[in-house]
């Protein structure tokens, strides 16, 4: 297991974040999802080692940061949306500067990626946008070939060709099944095709852990006219939302349940899940 | 690691960096570079000028490093594989540099002073004294507080005690540099040894035992400095 979870717990002022576990196997992709400020980037923090929880173990291919940290730095690869790198200074030598400290980092495998994500390696970092920047972070993340790459909310910043080409380079990191990704994002369109397994959260809790198929078993987004929508169980309902033209709501799924024949049922993307659930818990249940 | 600390140390200046701190630094700027030297005839003379200056930027470049400089590792060094050792190493070696810097261009803003002759041996060495104290109250510990488990903000218990601490000491540094200053152009004659001795004694009975207590929050300071979650997040 390439990363593991258990009960891990953190408290930041007012925020907190709540026994949160969860395990991510060797060559899969993780979506970290949730909306703006639900404790996505506390718990990559956490991941990272930059924060220490309260309670709770985080294992990063089984080793953990109090006995083994340089080894786990080794091993993870970051795309964060802070500016690390140091102004001034060219992209090439922001790259030989802080690659030292690793133990497989390629100078060659670094001026390639550049090179693959159109940058140029004499550019000095802070002539770059923000997109660019995250390319270079993420050109630096892949020249040491970490075991697992955390990324935070990368894709809102990239080109739509660059988005491609990120994926791309995803899909090839964990070919050989031995890598895994981390991605965090509140834009979920792109998780919908790439990741395998969902970490959910709200509110510094877990709304839903586990593999996307699951979550997507888990819920049904039902349209139709209202009365047929309050025919179903209110315990079911996440949340509804009335509209001139009908009532759309999500609803919780089994494969025993039921629906009624004049309500149009579909497996809700993850963009849904996320909206209906985020209404919920601003509104409360069901309004 | 000793080329990355003397590189960053550079880096730090740029503008940038003094965004939000641009009130505090702008102030002792408009004081030190406009009001005093008018108020204190600095430029009535060519020597009293090289006397200004040569107090007046080692004061300033310390503030200013102050502003810029914290007691803390850039972020990314938070996530790079570096032992412990390693990186007290380089907190460590970071606030010496920067202390032995200062004190350096203060030693050598200084030195015209002694070489044209308006001041003797032991004064020059109370000026660099006085630039050495304040280097190291202005960056040698300049940290910053975050939050502890308990949500609140951290006030650990030197806080208060360590504020006022080097807050008494870089008044009299500041007051006793420039005082000297102005006696230099007022043209007491600071090569006889009753001055130095007037010097010496708010130095010795007020600065040295300050700035040692002062110095007594050191590693603590290194500890948290150690830690991100301490360096960087409110």
């Amino acid at each position: 297991m390439l990363l593991e979870l258990k009960d891990v717990s953190k408290r930041l002022g007012k925020f907190h974040i709540k026994n949160i576990s969860m395990d991510l196997p060797d060559g899969y992709i993780l979506g970290l999802i949730g909306p703006n400020g639900s404790g996505k980037t506390s718990l990559i923090h956490l991941i990272l080692g930059l924060y220490k929880p309260n309670s709770g173990d985080i294992l990063i291919d089984g080793k953990s940061y109090a006995d083994e940290e340089i080894a786990i730095r080794n091993m993870i690869g970051t795309v964060l949306l802070d500016e690390m790198f140091d102004d001034g200074v060219s992209l090439l030598s922001n790259g030989i500067r802080y690659g030292r400290y690793y133990e497989n980092f390629s100078q060659d495998t670094f001026e390639a990626y550049l090179e693959r994500f159109n940058l140029d390696k004499k550019r000095k970092y802070n002539k770059l946008s923000k997109g660019e920047k995250l390319k270079f972070q993420f050109a630096f993340s892949l020249s040491y070939n970490p075991k697992l790459l955390i990324l935070d909310e990368p894709t809102g910043n990239f080109d739509p060709e660059f988005r491609k080409e990120f994926f791309q380079v995803l899909k090839e990191f964990i070919a050989d099944g031995t890598r895994s990704v981390i991605v965090s994002t509140h834009l979920t369109e792109d998780l919908d095709k790439m990741a395998d397994y969902i970490l959910y959260i709200e509110n510094g809790s877990t709304i839903f852990s586990g593999d996307i198929e699951k979550l997507r078993d888990s819920y049904r987004l039902v349209t139709g006219e209202n009365y047929k929508i309050n025919l179903i169980d209110k315990e079911r309902i996440i949340h509804k939302e009335m509209g001139n033209y009908g009532t759309r709501a999500l609803v919780t799924h089994r494969p025993r349940y039921t629906y009624d024949k004049e309500v149009t049922v579909a497996i809700p993307t993850l963009e849904e899940v996320m909206y209906f659930v985020t209404k919920r818990e601003k509104g409360g249940r069901s309004k | 690691m000793t080329s990355q600390i003397i590189r960053n140390y550079f880096d730090g200046f740029r503008w940038s960096n003094f965004k939000g701190k641009v009130v505090n630094a702008a102030y002792m700027i408009v004081y030190f570079s406009c009001i005093l030297p008018v108020v204190a005839g600095f430029f009535e003379k060519l020597e009293y000028a090289i006397v200004y200056f040569a107090i007046a930027i080692p004061v300033l470049h310390i503030v200013n490093s102050g502003c810029v400089h914290n007691m803390r590792m850039p972020k990314l060094m938070y996530m790079v594989p570096l032992s412990q050792d390693m990186k007290r190493e380089y907190i460590v070696k970071s606030a010496v540099f920067r202390i032995v810097f200062c004190t350096f261009v203060g030693a050598v803003c200084a030195l015209p002073i002694y070489l044209m002759g308006l001041c003797n041996i032991l004064t020059y060495i109370l000026i660099v004294y006085n630039v050495l104290t304040l280097a190291l109250l202005f960056c040698g510990m300049n940290e910053r507080y975050g939050i502890e488990d308990d949500g609140k903000w951290t006030e650990i218990k030197s806080t208060t005690v360590r504020g006022v601490v080097q807050g008494v000491n870089v008044f009299v540094t500041i007051v006793s540099s420039f005082l000297m200053a102005c006696m230099l152009c007022q043209d007491v004659n600071l090569m006889t040894k009753e001055v130095p001795i007037l010097f010496a004694i708010p130095a010795v009975l007020i600065q040295l035992p300050l700035t040692i207590k002062y110095m007594t929050y050191w590693k603590v300071a290194v500890d948290r400095a150690m830690n991100y979650e301490t360096s960087y997040d409110k």
